[in-house]
């Protein structure tokens, strides 16, 4: 038993791709709060080192090449009952499905087809060994809110329109790589002012990094692109 | 639910329309709400629907839990919410000690967290982890440890504690590492723990917290002598504690506080006790019904291949192992789900299309070549391994066969050829696995499932085709037991004999 007062998030991730697997890892590398205790490819290589990397949370892919990621993570609860489990699986899951996988001991399950957002989200509902679902897959969305032409999950359009006209004018800045000294100048405020515009739409958002405004953006530009196709 | 992929039914009881505006924008569209701006009309409401009401949502200025108390002892899978600004201490020792209310969210709530326990709920699912079972044996006393960082107010109160003879053992500890230490030496004989929350270094709320994750069968219980509510009301969220115990100490109260703990404590033991116990039962008349139905679909194909007795041989074998145990999901899963016909009929035709596939396999003339090549696999990393197996394969032998049923098993357990060593042993040559290189076998086709995965079926198939070559060519294979692992070993005639 290893008491983990610090309320750290100690992780472990076992997902087979590597490229993937690096994908998850470098975001959550960037976190404060969440220490990285160990990676495998494998299910029952996972189940070996999890004497010696003592993990609070084990990030698990559905589909491993050995064996099931659930058939191991209940193996893996079975060394370490107080062990939070978050399984990845192929796409959204049926509500009968996830009433299952929670019953077996997972906290959280999260689809490949979301974003490192949400998977942000279930690791930190989860930290203090709290179930949690994301409702969102699971809601009845008015045919207004569901996405006609893009195709990227989770995206929202309309977010944007959250932003003030200045935010908005500073976002498309970032978004294009424009220093915050240089966004400054054009706009003629000082530097600190730039800053809290920064930190505003972030917020406005829910974006903890640069990146995801960064990303966000990109994708708005696809999207009005293609809205404008179909129009 | 009565159907899980339907929404969550809510019963929302406010005083506010502007509370109201704020539940509706937050939670239309995650569930079917069902609003009352009055008791009379929830009453009404828990009268026609409760059966499929999920959720009892509160949000009234002032705490009255006649609602919860109507829902809780008519419904008792209703889920209670209460939801407060401003919420007095007094409020939430009355809330706890009540027993009426699961969960208090003091506004601005996270909806997020709200959302998740109405669906938790909703799904049936135990959100809390498996109760240790511990025995109960009536002569058993159990302890209760004290955290408290006044020293001498813990040595009166235990003192007082001992004179009116409090049933379990009262152990003491300065602080939460202190206590965490206790804890971890004595957790199969604590039932309660009562910690101060401001404590120099871990504060009581994450001592308790902490417990929460690592012994859940633990009570739990936080005292403070400060008005702390957003600690309160952390330790009933997220600690899930049972009481919050305002000080000073008054040692009788703390006497029929523990008296009542320890009679949660014993009734939570029996209860996980029955249940386990229950669920064991349970399974094991699935088990029956899915080795009767496993003897129907495979027994001929079995028998033609290599005569009587090749399944109970495997099912002998299997039965060895001990695989991962049933629980409420793998009941769940093969009451409510199609799992054991799928399971039969996919096992089934994976060893019978294997079956086909040896039907016109030669025999072997000698051991000689298999056993050169079993030297030589012994050597070959796992690239190499299949690349021999794939050349030996076309010389269509039964023993090759054997050896790719072999790798298969090796593969799953994330082994290859170079994890087993072939040892001379006079007449006889014996293929083994090295010590510390056991095979993994977590669920088996007469174990607990909570799904049917390829990999199960694969590794199970090539399992039973293992055996079954070994018995026909009349090779002695032995699985030793082991825990969710076995060892193997085959012995070959050696060429000479």
């Amino acid at each position: 038993m290893t008491f983990n007062i610090d309320n750290k998030i100690r992780l472990f991730i076992t997902v087979e791709q590597r490229l993937y697997r690096d994908a998850v890892l470098f975001d959550l590398v960037n976190q404060k709060d969440i220490d990285i205790v160990g990676e495998s490819s494998t299910g029952v290589e996972t189940l070996s080192l999890l004497d010696i990397s003592t993990p609070s949370t084990l990030i698990i892919e559905e589909n491993l090449k050995d064996m099931d990621g659930l058939t191991i993570a209940e193996a893996a609860l079975l060394k370490i009952p107080s062990l939070v489990v978050i399984l990845l699986v192929d796409s959204t899951i049926s509500q009968n499905r996830l009433a299952i996988y929670l019953d077996s001991g997972i906290k959280s399950v999260v689809s490949k087809n979301q974003s490192l957002q949400d998977l942000n989200k279930s690791l930190n509902y989860t930290r203090n060994g709290h179930v949690y679902i994301d409702a969102e897959r699971y809601r009845n969305k008015p045919e207004a809110l569901k996405p006609r032409v893009w195709k990227v999950e989770s995206f929202s359009s309309e977010l944007f329109h959250l932003l003030s006209e200045r935010e908005q004018e500073v976002a498309k800045y970032i978004a294009d790589h424009i220093p915050l000294k240089r966004i400054a100048e054009e706009l003629g405020v000082s530097h600190k002012t730039v800053h809290t515009y920064k930190e505003r739409i972030l917020i406005k958002l829910g974006f903890e990094r640069l990146p995801e405004l960064v990303v966000y953006m990109k994708r708005l530009h696809f999207y009005r692109l293609q809205e404008g196709v179909c129009q | 639910m009565n159907n899980r992929n339907e929404l969550p039914k809510v019963l929302y009881r406010f005083d506010h329309a502007e509370d109201r505006h704020t539940f509706v924008e937050a939670f239309q569209g995650y569930f079917e709400l069902l609003i009352c701006q009055t008791d009379e009309d929830a009453k009404l409401m828990l009268e026609k629907q409760g059966e499929l009401i999920n959720a009892l949502v509160i949000d009234q200025e002032v705490i009255d839990s006649s609602l919860s108390a109507l829902a809780k002892s008519v419904h008792p899978h209703i889920l209670s919410i209460q939801l407060h600004r401003d919420i007095a201490l007094d409020a939430i020792v009355s809330l706890l000690d009540s027993g009426l209310t699961d969960k208090c969210f003091a506004k601005p709530y996270d909806a997020n967290i709200i959302r998740s326990e109405i669906f938790t709920a909703a799904m049936g699912v135990d959100s809390n982890r498996p109760i240790l079972l511990i025995d109960d044996d009536a002569d058993k006393i159990f302890s209760v440890l004290i955290v408290d960082d006044e020293k001498i107010a813990t040595k009166f109160l235990s003192k007082q504690l001992q004179r009116l003879d409090c049933p379990c053992h009262i152990l003491v500890a300065e602080n939460a590492e202190e206590a965490l230490g206790i804890i971890e030496e004595q957790k199969n004989n604590l039932a309660m723990i009562i910690s101060d929350h401001r404590m120099p270094g871990i504060s009581g709320n994450q001592l308790l917290s902490e417990v929460q994750k690592y012994c859940p069968h633990i009570i739990r219980m936080l005292t403070s002598a400060y008005e702390e509510v957003d600690i309160a009301l952390n330790a009933v969220n997220e600690g899930r504690i049972y009481r919050y115990i305002k000080k000073p100490w008054d040692a009788e109260e703390i006497n029929s506080i523990i008296k009542l703990s320890l009679f949660e404590f014993k009734s939570r033991l029996k209860k996980a006790s029955e249940q386990a116990l229950n669920i064991r039962q349970q399974y094991q008349l699935i088990l029956d019904q899915r080795k009767k139905c496993l003897d129907e679909n495979l027994s001929e194909a079995v028998s033609l291949f290599e005569g009587e007795g090749g399944l109970e041989f495997f099912y002998a074998c299997l039965n060895r192992v001990t695989p991962l145990p049933p629980g409420k999901a793998s009941l769940r899963v093969s009451q409510e789900t199609d799992i054991e016909t799928c399971l039969v009929s996919d096992f089934s035709n994976r060893v019978k299309q294997r079956l086909l596939s040896l039907k016109d396999k030669r025999l072997p003339t000698s051991s000689e070549t298999v056993l050169a090549l079993i030297r030589r696999l012994c050597e070959s990393d796992a690239e190499e391994t299949q690349y021999m197996l794939n050349e030996a394969v076309s010389c269509a032998y039964l023993d090759v066969e054997m050896l790719v049923s072999l790798q298969q098993l090796l593969t799953s357990s994330g082994l290859d050829f170079r994890a087993m060593v072939l040892l001379d042993e006079g007449h006889k040559s014996v293929l083994k696995l090295m010590v510390g290189k056991d095979l993994s076998l977590y669920r088996h086709i007469l174990s607990a499932h909570t799904q049917v995965s390829v990999q199960m079926l694969q590794q199970q198939c090539e399992l039973l085709i293992l055996l079954l070559i070994c018995r026909k060519l009349d090779l002695d294979i032995s699985i030793e037991s082991g825990t969710q692992s076995f060892q193997l070993s085959i012995k070959f005639p050696n060429a000479c004999t």
